[in-house]
């Protein structure tokens, strides 16, 4: 089981997780499809023992290699074996979620080369098949992850009810067992201050808004997770269709938002454009909420067109890296204290912004 | 419309409830919501949480004299019980706990889900597809295979055939 360099390999992955083909949609971020199943035959992780974990974890396994599933490049991670800062920069990466950093006994990963296939073994289910695209691609996303289900299916019996579909163990993820969620950078509805009630909205019609870690995470960098509630009743098509229609008429809303800040509020639209852009240019320390806050203002210029040499290529870059586990990566080492932590994050940034602006002989 | 509790913040909750002593109605903003919900699971957030849930089902009294007399029910295949589900906010221990505690998780799909039936795919091992399914699906290959003969494909008309014994076997067991 090669591990020490597989996950570090994937840093040279950085920018396919949001790599956009030209003109997509700008707004969305990313999506995400996941689908929750379990082997019949088990009890469920929180009632498993150590032992039927590591057996569901190989039983998993060996499926996945029967049928190549993440494919002949993928990495099948042990992620008890990996050291504390590898699980950090899966999570960091929204790869695996945090109660893989909690309870990492018996917990896997398979994972395919471009990062857009991820199994959990051993979450709250023992399979949760997530497939990830850039932008707004739901309906691909989906195709994905129900292949890569039916691939599992021939290999392995799952729990599957006559009347209430897919067996989870928690009731909510009952039936499909599907939870399809699009990352939306809503700076402008922010701005307007028109967010607080399309969140309320968002509510009411049984959609989750979650911030960029997920269940109970922050709102930072202005971006939310919107994702349905239910899984019993709809069809799986049906569920992507409601939650399409609604985050259309979501990214509607941005777009206009921002052309009325555009257009009536300029010079506070290009003031807080310019100072995030400040911030990440000649900070000398950044924290990571901040640059993030920052980056979403950078980005909202990109968007607009009010940069002539940033790129959105940089904006992910800084996205992607601002995290701890990735920074310790890059540096090499632990940091000695958080403060080196903080100078090398802005150098980081500093230098990304710099390489394009060099190149373009600002 | 104004939060009940701290008359400052604009109410964004509105909770009705109807008991024999006729119907109340709070209206809540979310920082009141939120530090209530702890003692009073009546209160549902943003975030959906089946405890909660399973905890208003309890107290809506539909479910409240039997939840008294099931309060020692225990999974004949996992174990698990009541108290177990409390301490994991909710959680099933296996796929029998489904029918083991039926009820009590039923009205809690159809609050949550407002459905109690599957309408999605299902898992392509024949033996999920319910009898008709079944049927319909011999039908089709029975037909595929014949145009599959007539194409001259012998190769998948082969695959066919094999599919079709299966399912026809699967069936014959079935109507035993």
């Amino acid at each position: 089981m090669k591990k020490k360099n597989a996950v570090d390999s994937l840093l040279q992955n950085s920018l396919s997780y949001l790599e956009q083909k030209k003109n997509s949609n700008i707004i969305a971020v990313s999506s995400r499809v996941r689908l929750a199943r379990n082997l019949a035959q088990f009890s469920f992780p929180v009632n498993s023992s150590v032992h039927d974990m590591a057996c569901i974890r190989n039983v998993v396994e060996d499926a996945a290699r029967a049928q190549n599933i993440v494919g002949s490049r993928g990495l099948y991670i042990y992620i008890d074996e990996l050291p504390a800062l590898d699980r950090e920069f899966l999570y960091e990466r929204r790869l695996i979620s945090s109660k893989f950093l909690t309870y990492p006994l018996n917990r896997g990963l398979l994972l395919s080369a471009n990062e857009q296939l991820a199994v959990m073994v051993n979450e709250e289910d023992h399979l949760r098949i997530q497939s990830f695209l850039p932008g707004f691609r739901l309906q691909e996303a989906y195709k994905k992850a129900a292949q890569a289900d039916e691939k599992f299916e021939r290999e392995m019996e799952f729990a599957f009810d006559d009347k209430l579909g897919y067996l989870t163990s928690c009731p909510t993820n009952v039936g499909t067992g599907l939870r399809a969620s699009v990352m939306l950078h809503l700076p402008g509805l922010t701005l307007t201050g028109e967010l607080e009630a399309t969140v309320r909205a968002l509510n009411k019609m049984n959609f989750a808004v979650r911030g960029i870690f997920g269940e109970g995470s922050e709102n930072v960098g202005a971006l939310y997770q919107i994702s349905n509630q239910v899984t019993l009743g709809d069809s799986e098509e049906e569920i992507i269709g409601k939650i399409s229609d609604t985050i259309d008429k979501i990214i509607q809303h941005e777009q206009s938002a921002r052309e009325r800040m555009f257009a009536k509020k300029q010079s506070r639209l290009l003031d807080y454009i310019g100072r995030s852009y400040g911030l990440l240019k000649y900070a000398y320390l950044l924290h990571s909420k901040e640059t993030l806050n920052a980056l979403s203002g950078v980005k909202l210029g990109v968007d607009m067109g009010i940069f002539a040499n940033v790129n959105s290529d940089m904006v992910n870059r800084i996205y992607i890296h601002s995290g701890a586990a990735h920074l310790q990566k890059l540096y090499g080492k632990p940091f000695e204290n958080n403060e080196a932590k903080s100078i090398f994050r802005a150098n980081y940034v500093r230098e990304v912004l710099r390489a394009v602006t060099e190149e373009q002989g600002e | 419309m104004l939060c009940d509790i701290c008359k400052k913040n604009e109410a964004v909750l509105h909770i009705q409830e109807v008991s024999s002593e006729g119907k109340k109605v709070i209206n809540l903003c979310n920082e009141c919501a939120e530090k209530h919900s702890q003692n009073d699971p009546l209160l549902k957030l943003s975030g959906l949480n089946f405890f909660d849930v399973i905890e208003d089902i309890k107290k809506i009294g539909e479910n409240a004299v039997k939840q008294k007399k099931q309060s020692t029910l225990k999974c004949p295949k996992c174990g698990w019980s009541f108290k177990e589900m409390d301490e994991n906010n909710g959680l099933l221990g296996c796929d029998k706990c489904y029918e083991t505690f039926g009820s009590v998780v039923e009205s809690a799909l159809k609050y949550v889900h407002r459905s109690r039936i599957h309408t999605g795919k299902r898992p392509h091992n024949s033996k999920n597809d319910p009898p008709e399914l079944r049927l319909e699906k011999l039908r089709k290959l029975e037909n595929e295979l014949q145009n599959a003969v007539a194409a001259e494909e012998y190769e998948r008309a082969a695959v066919l055939r094999d599919e079709i014994a299966v399912l026809k076997k699967k069936r014959k067991k079935e109507s035993k």
